[in-house]
């Protein structure tokens, strides 16, 4: 079925750095594709970039795109910025385990009409951020999913 | 992997602590608070300050100055041994272990461990960008301060354990009849629950009395041989024990969690095992605890972490009175970090120094022999233990 609602827009944003050995994430992001660093050796997933498996230490590393599934690890509701750009107090952000394994930050849209919960199920969707209105992420309940549903 | 006891432990101590005032604008540049608190701690323990040959601090983005300029303001005839580490809160525990390790070895002979920050007038930690490709992971989306981070471990925290909102209440609570008791602390009115609930939400779970206050001030302890410190004007605290530790999956800059495999436990577990070893002590043998508190869900980490009460049961444990005055394991008897002020864990220590010398007038606790000291609250930190010689 094709999705026709509008693109959500986060109004604040920071520029993340971008270095020769990360752009393959950050170029992933612009073509709407999330890639995690895939470890040949011992098969495990993980983000952010590294130059070496965090849990075997292998070097052999590829990258492979991600599903864009995953439940809620953790969360925290912000209600006082610290930071003049993220004005649009309260908003969640929600520390998601992607189902390939790799974890990932994210907004949760519409956070009041499916709270946040541990095992929550999420699917990521591409959202655009800030004034140059940038391709980035977010995470929604996946839809049929409960706030119930706990790991 | 080593077991052995490291050689320094038993044979070193800490011979005295000195502050600065602990404010909201200090109205002096961070030197000066540093070296202000340096002489305070060398007087304090009776060392002439020509005896002073070696210096360790710490600082989080270049939010201190380095050893050498205190060094150089003190006047020192030669320093033997400085150290300038590029950490946070898990360092004080560590900088003791490093400067002891120094004595030990021959290198220095009365090492000043100091932090020194303006945290409140000048940069705030808790607004600071680091540097490095996982801030890159969260910026973005504007999980941009410490206390945001901090409440995802937290959370996972309460899921995993079944902590509740009225347990972490309860640490600030706790701590705050402590600080009451104590003049340097910032904050020393009695906290009610219904205050600390209609105070307004930080970052979920945390209220404004979760988290600790940035303040400007110095601490500073004296580091000497447990030989020298016999002879010298305090009661010696002898380094009993000691750990650091970075475990796997530890992340690649400051505070990045998107490796760390369990975020309900912190590094308190992963070093308990070795710093009761060393210590020859058990956590339920111990007579007191200081335990770094930058926001309440750090202690409930420790408690747990370190086994001085069971998973999950440390809530229940402030709650049961036993960490108040008069209770078997008195915690944090300055306020912690929450009352007293964030100086980043160098308070921390102190306080255990000051108690186990008997030097906290009504707070003191009675009869204390040992005490085991905190540094940091995430992936990696430090911890000692602490006792009367």
């Amino acid at each position: 079925m094709t999705d026709t609602r509008p693109t959500v827009h986060l109004p604040g944003y920071v520029e993340p750095e971008e270095t020769p050995d990360t752009l393959w994430f950050w170029d992933g992001v612009r073509r709407h594709e999330i890639l995690a660093a895939l470890c040949n050796s011992c098969g495990q997933r993980f983000l952010p970039p590294a130059p070496g498996c965090p849990t075997c230490g292998s070097a052999d590393l590829g990258t492979e795109k991600s599903s864009g599934r995953g439940t809620i690890l953790t969360w925290t509701v912000i209600h006082r910025s610290l930071n003049e750009l993220f004005s649009d107090v309260p908003y969640t952000i929600v520390l998601v385990e992607l189902e390939e394994g790799a974890r990932l930050f994210g907004r949760l849209l519409d956070a009041s009409a499916h709270p946040p919960a541990a095992g929550l199920p999420v699917q990521l969707e591409f959202v655009t951020a800030g004034p140059k209105a940038v391709p980035y992420w977010a995470f929604e309940a996946r839809r049929g999913a409960t706030s119930a549903a706990r790991d | 992997m080593t077991t052995r006891r490291p050689s320094f432990l038993g044979k070193t101590a800490i011979v005295g602590v000195g502050f600065s005032p602990i404010t909201r604008r200090s109205g002096h540049g961070v030197l000066d608070l540093a070296v202000e608190a340096c002489r305070a701690a060398a007087e304090d323990a009776g060392v002439p300050i020509s005896q002073i040959d070696g210096i360790a601090s710490f600082r989080f983005m270049e939010d201190s100055v380095p050893t050498q300029a205190v060094a150089a303001s003190l006047g020192l005839e030669r320093s033997n041994y400085l150290l300038d580490m590029n950490l946070g809160g898990q360092a004080p525990s560590y900088l003791v272990a490093h400067a002891a390790m120094a004595i030990e070895s021959g290198l220095a002979d009365h090492v000043l461990v100091f932090r020194a920050l303006n945290g409140r007038s000048g940069a705030r930690v808790g607004q600071m960008q680091p540097p490095g490709q996982s801030t890159g992971f969260r910026y973005p989306i504007g999980l941009t301060a410490y206390a945001q981070l901090i409440a995802l471990w937290g959370r996972r925290f309460m899921i995993a354990t079944g902590a509740t909102n009225d347990d972490l209440a309860e640490v600030p609570l706790a701590q705050r009849q402590y600080a009451q008791l104590n003049e340097r602390a910032m904050s020393r009115k009695p906290l009610t629950r219904e205050e600390y609930y209609e105070a307004p939400l930080i970052a979920d779970p945390f209220r404004i009395h979760d988290c600790t206050m940035e303040v400007d001030g110095a601490c500073a302890v004296l580091v000497s041989s447990l030989e020298a410190a016999r002879s010298l004007r305090q009661p010696p605290v002898v380094i009993q024990s000691a750990a650091y530790v970075a475990p796997r999956g530890s992340g690649l800059d400051f505070s990045d969690i998107q490796t760390w495999p369990d975020l309900s436990r912190n590094y308190t577990s992963a070093l308990r095992d070795d710093l009761w070893g060393r210590a020859g002590i058990g956590p339920k043998e111990v007579s007191m605890a200081q335990l770094y508190d930058c926001f309440s869900t750090s202690v409930l980490f420790a408690m747990e972490g370190l086994g001085l009460t069971g998973r999950g049961e440390s809530g229940a444990f402030i709650r049961s009175g036993a960490t108040l005055p008069g209770g078997r394991l008195p915690i944090n008897t300055n306020g912690g970090l929450l009352s007293e002020g964030y100086l980043h864990g160098m308070n921390t220590v102190a306080e255990a120094v000051l108690q186990l010398q008997g030097r906290c007038g009504e707070r003191t606790v009675p009869g204390a022999e040992t005490c085991v000291v905190t540094s940091g609250a995430c992936q990696d930190g430090s911890a000692l233990v602490l006792a009367r010689d």
